[in-house]
């Protein structure tokens, strides 16, 4: 009976189960495919956007040339801004020294003086010429003339008396009067005794009688401090670069008077015994021109000049670019002053141009440290070096001598059709010098065997960013590395990018959006929109489209144009871009396999 | 983006999940009219028996089953000859919105009795009872599936039904029923209960405005979980932007759980059945009056309204800028994880909690030409807070020999409508039912209910005495 009901029980369920259920084969959950899509279909997401400034933009870093600088009015601006130094090779004059002169003693028989006084023997002094030379080789190359050269050197001449009757005790008993003693021109002496006349090269010692030792000697000593390079006896070799000094020394008058009563013979020796000791060249006197060598100037290095305004199709007038130079004159002491050209080589890639100072009235492009009104030479003198005389000079750089520079606006900036050429800022700025020297000019004194050190100092390029008429600035930037891996599902339908922009910027900008795979490349298929924000744009409703479909998404290439157009603006680092109500209008979808 | 993925896989995993769960529904309510069927008084303990009866150790009363009114081919669709997702592109936001609700639930419930006899006695019915009870619900918002299919519009999302609740009990019960008169029978069920485990999750707020002038999200979450010797397990994470770096810990997982008892409650069952005559009767009861004390009360939160507007972050296009995409971008992740970033409170001690009410109302009608049927209607509300669902079932049973009963009844509810049976063999001695509230319907492969809907009530009881 049991058993009965068990068997009614079992068909039953499975009646039940027959009837109320069966497998739908449609569903099989060993193999779910997992694909899923999240769609945003027109949604807006709102963005907050804070005001953007020319300083953000520019994202300028401590390596950057490009600097703030600010005006009279304290307003902020950009300039390139770069300092540098640069050096000479020391410059230097050698000193000299003209030889010994070989002097060799002369002896003469001086007659006795017929019918002097009772009580005395005169006798007639004089000496045959005893000639000299003196010389010097390897002078300075500076020299371009020489008109007097301060020398250390002496001269020594004895005058002996000697004969067979001449006792000691006549020695006591005899003076040498009127004397006179030919030297050569031009010197300038001190001596002992006498007086020296250098425009007759006479020592006069007429003045008080010469009373000889008891050996009979007379010294008579000279120290020499300066040669007068312009008589004839004196000549410079410019060439040969030599030194001849010559002359002769010989008594050319006097007499010697013994009182005595002793007969005398007719004639007496009479020794002259002339020396000089070297001619050390101390200074000199006259003109001079020094090379200024190796003078190394830094050159401007402008690779750090931010993307944002040095790009291919950027064109940036640069209006007033200064250089300024604070240099040392080593030879102002002398006031003798500094002369250079300048010469500016821009460099962008391989290309090399060079940009020279305006020519002055004699055609020459050169500038020199001398003062305006020919006053004394400063020891520092700035220099501005620039198309114009701006209204405000370089801090550090007061009150510099303004060189006229025309085409140094043209250092930054190409044509157009040089594009092939390179084009934007360029990489470096090379300042040569060219022929620096302390050109041929007069100088006193000059001393000899001496270093005078470099010509040094420093320099400043400041260039005002400014945009002129047609001035532009390109900007492209790739913004990348969105993809990780998991873009692939990104499908972008439309992307509508719409705010409110304001800005004080003085100049429209185009802006365009593209959106780049991972290759870089611009995704093919898709339209975007360029907008333009206005000048002086306030609150202008702007919209930006993109329309897809955008896959494999890995970033957005981005291109800002600005063009200046009418005005002359100088970018300052405070103008501003402000957006407000942003809002990104999104419709697309995102597969993935979860 | 894989944050948020992985969000996303977490939802849809939970969802198919909780709906292919095997599990058992308390009650039978297609025996509640059904003459032979020797658990009426688990829906109504006024409802006594013709016979004592023991039941078969874990099989006298077992109750398998899941109710939702999410259906599982609401989210599976066979795109192409292959199982997929509602998310799948192939799956079109009509076919998709055509079967989702502002509210879905998902109940799943658990009687597993494990000893069980009745007996007359002491003028009436007595009942004892031990039971293992589990109950899951689990109430996910319409607009939460929405806006994963549709996608995000310039609307605001109200997803702050989103809840679940579960709890494990051993359940002790005495009954007992008699005749007040001869129309008017009354019952109750004391029950003592035994805590395991309790968790409850419940977003009170998740508010997603997606404005087109600002993104506004609140959240306010808060889980409590009673298990004897459990810890969360938290993560500490350092997010800002760069220099500002904050220090976050955060419940990530559980540990250390250790079952045993940690609640103790008590429920009552009340019941009433009154002939009106010898065709109509009428009945009410409740069920599972009570409530259960949980020792331990470990508590993650987001300890109040979390909110975040966007409009507060701006952003600057300068890289360097402290406001940069990268360091805002980072402040506003910040912002963001504190609305789904719990924290540990600990163990907040010992909460009282009531149990989920069900109130079953009944009326029955035996014709007077065929008395071994009987027409009944009967509606059975749960009452559960946020988790409450109600049903009107209409059924007719019969029970033509001594032997055999059955039932055949038609539901409409929170749910949607369903069918359901019961068939009762019960000669002398020996008793066997087998019934369903829910039909399975179409089964998948692997025999999960495409409905998302499944119910077996089945037991083998030996029945003594007259």
């Amino acid at each position: 009976m049991k058993i009965r009901y068990c068997i009614y029980a079992g068909l039953s369920i499975l009646l039940m189960l027959v009837l109320f259920s069966c497998v739908d084969n449609n569903y099989d959950f060993s193999d779910i495919d997992t694909t899923s899509r999240f769609k945003a279909k027109n949604l807006v997401v709102p963005l907050n956007i804070e005001e953007l400034t020319l300083d953000q933009v520019l994202d300028l870093d401590k390596e950057s040339e490009i600097k703030q600088a600010k005006d009279e009015n304290g307003n902020l601006f950009y300039a390139i801004k770069k300092e540098g130094r640069f050096t000479s090779d020391d410059i230097s004059v050698k000193a000299f020294t003209a030889s010994k002169p070989s002097l060799a003693p002369c002896i003469v028989q001086i007659p006795r003086i017929a019918g002097s006084p009772a009580g005395t023997v005169v006798y007639q002094v004089e000496s045959p010429a005893a000639p000299f030379k003196s010389e010097a080789s390897n002078l300075d190359e500076a020299f371009r003339e020489i008109r007097s050269i301060g020398v250390e050197a002496n001269s020594t001449i004895k005058l002996r008396i000697a004969g067979e009757k001449l006792t000691r005790a006549m020695m006591s008993n005899v003076q040498y009067q009127n004397l006179k003693i030919q030297y050569p021109k031009g010197l300038t002496v001190a001596t002992n005794l006498g007086t020296y006349d250098p425009s007759t090269g006479v020592l006069d010692l007429t003045a008080s009688p010469l009373t000889p030792n008891s050996n009979g000697e007379v010294r008579i000593q000279m120290d020499v401090t300066a040669i007068d390079a312009i008589q004839e006896n004196v000549s410079v070799d410019y060439v040969n670069r030599t030194f001849t000094f010559e002359g002769e020394v010989k008594v050319i008058q006097g007499n010697l008077n013994f009182n005595t009563s002793v007969d005398l013979p007719d004639a007496i020796t009479f020794i002259v015994t002339p020396e000089f000791s070297t001619f050390k060249a101390k200074t000199m006197t006259g003109r001079v021109e020094f090379e200024v060598e190796n003078l190394a100037i830094d050159p401007v290095d402008l690779s750090h000049i931010p993307d944002a305004i040095n790009q291919s199709g950027t064109r940036l007038m640069v209006e007033n670019p200064q250089l300024y130079l604070k240099l040392n004159n080593p030879m102002a002491d002398y006031d003798a002053y500094f002369e250079t050209g300048i010469r500016l080589t821009s460099i962008r890639d391989a290309v090399r141009r060079d940009y020279e100072i305006d020519p002055d009235e004699k055609g020459n492009r050169v500038f020199n440290t001398t003062l305006p009104d020919g006053g004394h030479l400063l020891p520092v003198t700035p220099l501005l070096l620039a198309p114009t005389v701006p209204a405000q000079y370089y801090e550090g750089y007061d009150s510099p001598k303004f060189v006229p520079f025309s085409s140094m606006r043209e250092v930054l900036v190409l044509e157009e059709d040089a594009e092939e050429e390179g084009v934007g800022i360029p990489a470096t700025i090379q300042v040569h010098a060219i022929d620096p020297a302390i050109p041929e000019q007069d100088v006193t004194d000059l001393e000899l065997g001496k270093t005078y050190g470099s010509v040094k100092g420093d320099y400043a390029f400041f260039a005002p960013l400014q945009l002129s008429d047609d001035s532009r600035i390109v900007y492209t930037d790739k913004v990348t590395g969105w993809d990780k891996g998991d873009m692939d599902g990104l499908t972008i339908d439309s992307l509508i990018m719409r705010f409110d922009g304001t800005t004080d910027l003085p100049f429209e900008i185009k802006l365009s959006i593209q959106p780049i795979d991972k290759e870089g490349n611009v995704i093919e298929g898709v339209t975007s929109t360029t907008v333009t924000i206005a000048a002086m744009a306030k609150e202008q409703p702007i919209e930006m489209k993109l329309v897809g479909p955008v896959t494999h998404l890995d970033g957005l290439l981005i291109e800002a144009r600005a063009v200046n157009q009418g005005n002359e603006t100088i970018l300052g680092p405070e103008m501003t871009i402000y957006v407000k109500n942003c809002k990104a209008t999104v419709t697309g979808f995102y597969d993935k396999e979860l | 983006m894989e944050r948020f993925m992985n969000s996303i896989r977490y939802i849809i995993v939970v969802v198919v999940l909780a709906m292919m769960l095997p599990a058992t529904a308390q009650n039978l309510n297609s025996g509640y009219f059904t003459e032979g069927y020797l658990y009426r008084h688990e829906t109504n303990p006024a409802f006594g028996n013709e016979q004592g009866y023991v039941a078969m150790p874990a099989i006298g009363n077992l109750n398998v089953g899941i109710n939702s009114n999410l259906r599982v081919d609401n989210i599976l669709y066979n795109v192409n000859g292959r199982t997929a997702l509602f998310l799948n592109p192939q799956v079109s936001n009509r076919e998709f919105l055509g079967g989702i609700k502002n509210k879905h639930l998902i109940s799943e419930h658990l009687k597993l009795q494990v000893l069980g006899f009745g007996f007359k006695g002491m003028g009436g019915y007595n009942i004892f009872e031990i039971n293992a009870r589990q109950n899951l619900h689990a109430r996910i918002p319409g607009a939460l599936l929405e806006f994963m299919k549709v996608g995000a519009e310039n609307k605001t999302y109200e997803v702050n039904q989103l809840a679940a609740h579960a709890d494990g009990y051993a359940e002790i019960a005495l009954g007992h029923s008699r005749q007040i008169n001869k129309d008017l029978r009354v019952g109750a069920k004391m029950k003592v209960l035994l805590g395991i485990a309790n968790i409850d999750m419940d977003f009170k707020k998740a508010h997603l405005t997606l404005g087109e002038d600002d993104w506004t999200a609140i959240t306010d979450a808060k889980v409590q979980t009673s298990i004897s010797s459990m810890r969360y397990e938290t993560e500490e994470t350092l997010r800002g932007a760069k220099g500002e770096e904050t220090r976050h810990r955060y419940v990530s997982g559980v540990k250390e759980t250790k079952w045993g008892v940690d609640g103790f409650g008590f429920a009552f069952d009340l019941g009433a059945e009154y002939k009106i005559d010898d065709q109509w009767s009428v009945s009410a009861a409740v069920l599972d009056l009570g409530f259960m004390n949980w020792n331990n009360n470990y508590v993650a939160s987001t300890n109040g309204e979390k909110t975040v507007h966007t409009d507060t972050h701006i952003f600057s296009l300068d890289d360097d800028a402290d406001k940069s995409f990268e360091r805002e971008g980072d402040r506003l992740a910040e912002d963001l994880a504190k609305l789904y970033e719990l924290e540990d409170n600990g163990n907040t001690g010992s909460r009282t909690r009531s149990l989920g009410a069900t109130m079953n109302l009944g009326a029955a009608y035996t014709p007077e030409f065929y008395d071994k049927m009987t027409i009944g209607l009967m509606n059975s509300t749960y009452i559960a807070g946020k988790y409450s669902t109600t049903e009107f079932r209409l059924s007719a049973n019969v029970a033509p020999v001594k032997v055999f009963s059955a039932s055949a009844n038609i539901a409409v509810g929170s749910f949607g409508t369903s069918f359901g049976w019961l068939i009762n063999f019960h000669p002398n001695g020996f008793n066997f039912f087998l019934g369903t509230d829910h039909m399975l319907g179409k089964l998948a492969k692997q025999g999960v209910p495409l409905s998302g809907r499944a119910h077996v009530n089945l037991g083998i009881n030996f029945p003594f005495g007259h």
